[in-house]
């Protein structure tokens, strides 16, 4: 009897392993997506994947036939578009290594909450993909393009914004977990890259644009996009970004320029650390902040009469490289509290963290408070060294 | 209807043609009229008749089986001693029980020799290789060793090799064996106890260990078990090892077994104890735990950084062995998110156009291997390299080619397959061979999932196993701290001064040699002559 | 009762991987949002209080479980009901955890495998566990504990590498004051996962030095709060308490994000893997521990083949689980919001505390 019961289970568990793979999906039945792009139709949304060709990319021999190809399909949400997708795709949609999903700027303006709910609560679309909004574009466009050098375009924006936060300075990265703490917190307001491109967007879907030396449509990372909660209300310029980085203190790596006396000539310093410190407090109900910056850096090339090896002309320029680095912030200041009035920052975030008590009491009339607060920019700039050589050419 | 549960069930025993234990018969017409009927008048089997005292007065027959005897010890040392040199120097051979003693002590001149009484003992002693003198009139004879057969001698074990250490395997002579050993530990503590087991084939079987640090309880568990064996046949040693393990139904060896005499000597002074069987090189060493599967003699005559190196690769080989295939099917079947995106673009770009699924893929070329393995060991030697050309073209390459299996596979293949042979005992590459097909399947269900689950239930059942007592994964499980030196890592020698503590508990302390300083001295006159 | 011998590591290393369990799923006191750290913390300290009550019942009852002594001390018809409550109890918790654990899977990394095969296939390594006997489940868990120690280890390592814990997201401390936090502790935290220890008592016979098991248990208990301490810490600090509380499994978005130069990435799938081995061996004491329980209520099953029982039971115990919810949601709700006052709440304080005080009456009874 007991010998029959075994027999029946290991034979139960046997059939169970046997009829199994269920959740097997072969490598070549998958259409890998690299980009997502998510504009407004009509009715929902119209999204856009890039799918890559494995045997195009991988193939060591030239072939006329594209490294991706993209599909497009509408619905009424965002899950709904994508499982429309099946209708135009050969293979299964495999989310998993999605590099960039790109919002056209006209969907951002009306509020990305509802998407990123789906991007979050999915399982197969990791976290570790950058958002960007494409600038005066819609996000299938940007798709489209083809880029040489990177097979894939949505690899190659990925390098690119990457690289142009890494060593510019002029945008900022933003994945879906930074955003969504953004998002939730009461004293802080989200962002995003921008994205756009340059030359035509016609020449850019064929192959034709990998063909040239010169790639007559070419994507670009640069500003940022300020959203007071899901929507975007504005652009920070292509200096509002950086300075919006040195309020951050994300600047990792980046240049400034500064004019000799009265001539067009400049010296250019590489920036090479940031840190920045901000203090808040509540004072009769109107916040005040103090930021202050300290800046790192290393002269890089200097075009103008001087004399580098002197200490007093260092501290010159270390005080000339405090007023143009603090005038960069200020202006973004300007933007951020007077034109687009949002916090993105994350003054108030500041305040809940350090001064409890007092943001409980002024939490209420934050958006008001805001663009009155009392904000000062203190930059420390230390000049660490001066590259192979002391003084310029031009001092004899 | 055929019953499944008779394949296990044993049928009574038929005890036919049992030579009976009675008492040699007195007459030696008799007796060899004896033998002869029973033997079947085998041509090989060899009756000398002759008269001995020098009045021929006393007949006596030698019998022996040609091939196994030196015919020479039988020449000089007793038929010219009974013959010749009786008549010289006038023995005395006059009355009967007095012959009979003269002869034992005073006449034959050969070395090993006993006397016996019975039927049984008479077969044994032809069949063994032993020269057998009946004196008519007795009920008792002589069996003189003289065993001499053609024999293999020493060479290099050809199982497992090494670049440093001894040279020397064991051969098919039991007492060659034993003699290996004693070479080896000069100790009179090392005791060698040898029975024959086997109803027809007798096969000697020696049980070495050394008296005073082998544990007694498993020395005698080891005679326990062996007492136990009533079967027909012991031809290698394996069948021993069948009969006295712990358990049956497991991949796992629970008893080691080598070639090499250093490798038995330095199980004996562990603690273990050695069962030598006649007639195969290959001995037998329990307790054997899992991690002396990982340890080769060679670790031991090598740098200790080196050999803790070696081992640590040998261990990672095993899990390679064990699961490439598997974790390529879990990775490209269930979880390509972890697969980075230029590798899996290069991947899924190989397997396009390939008819089958990964899981089958790896299935059919994992068994292509075994059976090139299996081809390559049994094949006759003069055509094994069209093995080679077979396996790594027409397989390997063609099959790529011709969009049969991704290439990538190829290499998950030959990466098991090479992973496979390192280890430095043929036993443990083989349940791994067998369990690899097993987390194939777990993988191709559940993907990482199911190896896992594969592997809690091997780690489980490896718990569970004990050799000869001794729990079989310790000194991991349970923890022994103080003999981790000899686990992953190999200490210094100076600092393995402690044997395993489950196998021995009695005789711990192994030396006492304090790690070696420069002396400052010399260290100060070389520097000076410098 | 089986002769088997736990060694004082084995017990350690057993008590951590059990609490460990399926907290490393759900985590901890999230709702108490950046404090959840404080919850662990005073779930600890009334969780060795009542580790000290369990340890003093089985000094009192040296070489018995729970389910003997609660007849001795209440007589023989509310002995019997309050034994088999435990086992039912511990089959129970059993059936949670296996439902915990199937439904991570099968959220993560299997998706269209239906819960049923991968319950069968947790089942079988239960089951067979079980079979092979505390001995030899101690010595697994002796065995895996090292590897998950050290990947535990190496993940949270690699979540400082990348960067992406910032100390920003554990301010403001304190932000609904102290009262909250015994708020979010009791029942909660208290209950799960240091009140479960309670399970213990089934399994202290089988220590090789029954002395020790107050020392080694709590021990235990520091240690594992440590590490949940140091889980929850860089959870909180990483994800941010918003994220942290609407994850479903937190510790898996957290690893999710590590990314160190492209090269060190993507490795959900294994830390699943290794949540499941921690998440076997709680089954398996749980389960174990029932299975004990019936042995002692039950002696005549003592006939019977191990692995025979223990098969009957697993099969019960997938039915259990499957029918225990309808959905993850109603699951994991019925998990911290109806299970911790109703049921852990007697099982764990009430009952042990009314056999100690009974225990202590019959004591002095005695003496006099």
């Amino acid at each position: 009897m007991n010998r029959v019961i075994t027999k029946i289970i290991v034979l139960f568990l046997l059939l169970a392993t046997l009829s199994g793979c269920w959740s097997k999906k072969e490598l070549d039945n998958l259409a890998i997506v690299t980009g997502i792009g998510i504009d407004k139709a009509e009715e929902g949304y119209e999204v856009s994947v890039q799918i890559i060709n494995p045997a195009e990319v991988a193939a060591k021999q030239l072939t006329t036939r594209t490294a991706v190809s993209s599909y497009t399909a509408s619905g009424k949400s965002l899950f709904d578009a994508i499982r429309n997708l099946i209708e135009v795709t050969p293979r299964k949609v495999y989310l998993s290594h999605t590099r960039i999903v790109i919002f056209s700027e006209e969907l951002a303006k009306e509020g990305i909450s509802d998407t990123i709910d789906f991007l979050v609560r999915d399982h197969e679309l990791r976290t570790d993909f950058y958002l960007a909004i494409a600038k005066g574009y819609s996000a299938k466009q940007m798709l489209n393009i083809l880029t040489p050098l990177d097979k894939i375009p949505a690899s190659k924006m990925y390098a690119m914004i990457d690289n142009s936060e890494r060593y510019l300075a002029q945008t900022r990265t933003v994945k879906i977990q930074k955003f969504t703490a953004d998002l939730l917190l009461e004293g802080q307001q989200p962002f995003l890259t921008g994205i756009y491109i340059q030359g035509s967007t016609d020449i850019g879907n064929s192959i034709e644009n990998v063909e040239r030396v010169d790639s007559p449509a070419k994507i670009l990372a640069d500003h940022i996009g300020a959203m007071k909660g899901d929507q975007l209300i504005g652009w920070l310029e292509h200096k509002e970004s950086k300075g919006f980085n040195y309020l951050t203190g994300k600047v990792k790596n980046s240049t400034e320029i500064i004019p000799c006396k009265d001539d067009d000539k400049y010296t250019s310093f590489e920036i090479i650390s940031t840190d920045k410190k901000i203090k808040g407090k509540v004072k009769d109900g109107k916040p005040t902040f103090t930021i202050d910056i300290k800046v790192r850096a290393n002269v890089a090339q200097s075009d103008c009469e001087l004399k580098i090896s002197n200490p007093k002309t260092l501290d010159k320029l270390e005080k000339d490289l405090n007023k143009e680095i603090s005038d960069t912030a200020s202006l973004t200041l300007e933007a951020i509290q007077k034109d687009l009035q949002t916090d993105i920052v994350g003054f108030g975030e500041l305040l809940h963290r350090t001064k409890n008590k007092d943001w409980q009491k002024i939490k209420g009339q934050w958006d008001e408070l805001f663009p009155e607060a009392d904000i000062k920019v203190n930059v420390q700039t230390k000049i660490k060294r001066t590259g192979t050589i002391t003084d310029s050419f031009k001092e004899k | 209807m055929f019953k499944l549960s008779s394949l296990f069930k044993k049928q009574p025993v038929n005890k036919q043609n049992n030579i009976p234990s009675q008492n040699l018969n007195a007459s030696l017409q008799d007796t060899i009229q004896d033998v002869k009927q029973t033997l079947g008048d085998s041509n090989d089997i060899v009756y000398r008749p002759f008269h001995a005292s020098y009045d021929g007065s006393l007949s006596m027959a030698l019998i022996f089986t040609d091939g196994l005897v030196d015919k020479n010890v039988i020449q000089d040392f007793i038929l010219r001693t009974l013959m010749i040199d009786i008549r010289k120097a006038n023995v005395e051979l006059s009355s009967k029980e007095n012959s009979y003693q003269t002869l034992k002590e005073h006449s034959l001149t050969a070395g090993e020799m006993s006397e016996f009484n019975t039927v049984d003992k008479l077969y044994e002693h032809i069949l063994s290789g032993d020269t057998v003198i009946l004196i008519d009139g007795y009920e008792k004879a002589f069996a003189v060793d003289t065993k001499g057969w053609k024999q293999r001698g020493v060479e290099e074990p050809s199982s497992q090799t090494s670049v440093r250490g001894p040279k020397d395997g064991f051969t098919e002579t039991i007492r060659t064996n034993t003699a290996l050993l004693r070479r080896k530990i000069k100790d009179p503590n090392l005791w060698i106890k040898t029975k024959a087991i086997g109803k027809r084939t007798k096969t000697d079987v020696s049980i070495a260990y050394i008296n005073g640090i082998a544990d007694p309880k498993i020395v005698k568990e080891v005679y326990r078990r062996l007492d136990k064996i009533n079967t027909d046949a012991i031809l290698d040693s394996g069948y021993i090892e069948e009969f006295i393990q712990d358990k049956t139904y497991t991949p796992f060896p629970t008893i080691y077994n080598t070639e090499r005499p250093d490798i038995i000597a330095a199980g004996l002074l562990e603690g273990r104890v050695a069962i030598l069987v006649d007639g195969t090189p290959f001995v037998l060493l329990v307790p054997a735990l899992f991690i002396q599967f990982f340890q080769a003699s060679e670790d031991y005559y090598q740098r200790a950084d080196f050999a803790t190196f070696i081992r640590l690769v040998r261990y990672l080989a095993f899990f390679l062995s064990l699961l490439t295939p598997s974790a390529y099917i879990a990775l490209t079947t269930f979880h390509q998110e972890m697969i980075p995106t230029d590798l899996l673009v290069s991947l899924s770009s190989q397997r396009e156009g390939v008819p089958f699924p990964a899981f089958v893929e790896a299935l059919i070329m994992e068994l292509t291997f075994e059976i090139l393995r299996e081809a390559g060991i049994r094949m006759p030697r003069a055509v094994g390299s069209a093995i080679s050309i077979v396996g790594a073209l027409v397989l390997g390459q063609a099959a790529v080619e011709a969009g049969l299996v991704s290439s990538a596979m190829v290499i998950v293949v030959s990466l098991t397959a090479i992973s496979s042979f390192v280890s430095p005992s043929f036993n443990m590459a083989i349940s791994v061979r067998m369990l690899r097909f097993g987390f194939m399947i777990l993988a191709a269900t559940f993907g990482l999932f199911g190896i896992l689950i594969g592997l809690i239930i091997m780690i489980l059942h490896l718990t569970s196993l004990r050799s000869f007592g001794v729990p079989y994964l310790s000194p991991m499980a349970p923890f022994i701290p103080k003999d981790q030196k000899d686990v992953m890592l190999r200490f210094p020698h100076w600092g393995l001064f402690s044997r395993p503590r489950l196998i021995n508990q009695q005789n711990v302390d192994r030396e006492d040699t304090e790690a070696p300083k420069p002396s400052r001295r010399e260290a100060e006159n070389q520097s000076v002559k410098d | 009762m089986e002769k088997a011998q736990i060694s004082s590591t084995q017990f350690v290393f057993l008590i951590i991987m059990f609490e460990f369990g399926s907290t490393i799923i759900v985590g901890m006191g999230f709702d108490a949002k950046q404090d959840a750290w404080l919850t662990i913390l005073s779930g600890m300290l009334g969780g060795v209080i009542l580790y000290l009550i369990y340890t003093h019942l089985h000094k009192k009852f040296p070489n018995a479980h729970i389910t003997t002594y609660s007849s001795q001390l209440l007589g023989k018809y509310l002995g019997y009901i309050v034994a088999w409550a435990y086992i039912f109890y511990f089959f129970y918790l059993s059936a949670r955890v296996l439902r915990d654990f199937s439904e991570l899977i099968v959220i993560t990394i299997l998706k269209e495998t239906p819960l049923l095969a991968v319950m069968l296939i947790f089942t079988l390594v239960i089951v067979y566990s079980c079979t092979l006997g505390i001995e030899t489940i101690a010595r697994t868990g002796e065995i895996f504990f090292p590897y998950v120690l050290g990947s535990g280890l190496i993940f949270l390592f690699f979540v400082f590498i990348t960067g992406i814990p910032q100390a920003d997201n554990l301010q403001p401390p304190l932000e609904k004051g102290w009262v909250n936090i015994f708020i979010k502790t009791f029942p909660q935290t208290l209950t799960f996962p240091f009140g479960e220890l309670v399970v213990f008592t089934m399994l202290f016979p089988y220590l090789n030095r029954e002395e020790k098991a107050r020392k080694l248990g709590i021990q235990a208990i520091l240690i594992s709060t440590l590490f949940l301490i140091i889980t929850n810490l860089t959870i909180l600090a990483s994800l941010g308490p918003d994220l942290a509380k609407r994850s479903v499994v937190p510790l898996l978005d957290t690893i999710s994000l590590v990314n160190i130069q492209g090269i060190v990435q993507r490795m959900d799938p294994i830390v699943i893997i290794i949540m499941v081995i921690v998440g076997v061996m709680k089954i398996v004491v749980f389960f174990l521990a029932a299975f004990i329980g019936l042995h002692d209520v039950l002696p005549k099953l003592k006939n019977k083949k191990r692995y025979v029982t223990s098969s009957v039971l697993g099969v019960l115990l997938i039915m259990v689980a499957l029918i225990m919810s309808q959905s993850y949601v109603e699951h994991i709700f019925v998990g911290l919001e109806i299970v911790p006052p109703y049921i852990h709440v007697p099982m764990q304080i009430i009952i042990p505390t009314i056999l100690l005080i009974l225990s202590f009456i019959r004591g002095r009874k005695k003496e006099v």
